[in-house]
């Protein structure tokens, strides 16, 4: 049963794989832990250290690989993807505190700030969005009344949807290079790190 | 040892040990860890890598009732090993002459 909880627990954390990629590292390690004769849970812990930790050293390979082979996919989803993996990698490697905590206060500086940007973006929107609404069902309910007032009314709130659209466009937009830069950026940091341990095989 | 392997010495390795016989995967770490000390999760990463480049193939047996999948190396890995001999030979021979000091006179 441990074995199985093992493996189960390790395939849980490994859902960014697709599924053949994971069902490779499962069939190696499945394999691997029959042939070491590992059967507790405790046993394999030993050896190949818990399912997150052997999960994230296998992600961090992955994805490191795949963004170094393919530099052109910058979808917002994929580059908040690889940022969190990075952040994982860097996490589990044993790297200097100092270091460490710095990167960890940029980090959160950047996120911090990134978020700022949504909410930012996000009330601007909502605050042009409801203007015109309101504009428009109050000219409507003029209109009949006092047709000069209902249509300029209407127009305003014509205008502020017009608005409303073109700062959500943009501020897609400016949130997708914000976070273009920061994968980027962060990859970059990677990498400079990995150089920095001189690319060394992880050795206990 | 303090000293790090790095990766394209690991993957030498690998392929050197594969040059001999087909090995499965526990059995490979097992083969370097005699020599080296190399963390049980180092080695799927290298099969990967090494699988992608086409320098080793896999293909399955049967083993007590389950599967072993068995590692074997290409004719593309042959010569990638052969290359990676080539260039352990001359960073060898480099880093003896720096480090046994016999380039001062």
């Amino acid at each position: 049963m441990d074995k199985e909880t093992y493996l189960e627990q390790l395939k849980q954390q490994l859902t960014p794989l697709k599924a053949d990629e994971c069902a490779d590292v499962i069939d190696f390690y499945t394999e691997y832990i029959e042939d070491a004769e590992l059967t507790t849970t405790e046993e394999i812990t030993a050896k190949l250290g818990s399912p997150k930790r052997l999960a994230r050293k296998t992600l961090a390979d992955y994805s490191i690989r795949a963004t170094e082979e393919e530099p052109t996919v910058t979808t917002p989803k994929h580059n908040a993807h690889l940022i969190w993996l990075i952040l994982l990698a860097v996490m589990a490697s044993p790297i200097a505190i100092p270091l460490a905590l710095a990167i960890a206060l940029f980090f959160a500086l950047g996120i911090l700030m990134f978020l700022l940007c949504c909410v930012l973006l996000l009330v601007l929107t909502l605050a042009a969005g409801v203007v015109s609404v309101f504009s428009i069902i109050a000219g409507a309910s003029v209109l009949f009344s006092s047709f000069v007032t209902g249509i300029f009314y209407i127009g305003v709130g014509l205008a502020a949807l017009g608005a409303t659209i073109l700062i959500s466009l943009l501020g897609y937009l400016i949130l997708k290079v914000l976070l273009q830069a920061g994968a980027t950026l962060t990859k970059f940091l990677y990498q400079k790190i990995r150089q920095h341990s001189q690319r060394k095989v992880a050795a206990k | 040892m303090k000293i790090q392997v790095s990766t394209e010495l690991l993957d030498g390795c690998v392929l050197a040990l594969l040059a001999e016989k087909d090995y499965y995967g526990y059995a490979i770490t097992q083969r370097i860890q005699q020599t080296i000390p190399i963390s049980e999760s180092t080695l799927y990463p290298v099969l990967r890598r090494l699988h992608k480049e086409s320098w080793l193939e896999t293909y399955d047996e049967s083993f007590k009732g389950r599967n072993r999948r068995y590692y074997r190396l290409t004719k593309a890995g042959t010569k990638q090993l052969g290359v990676i001999r080539n260039d352990w030979e001359s960073y060898k021979h480099n880093i003896d002459w720096l480090l046994k000091g016999d380039n001062h006179g």
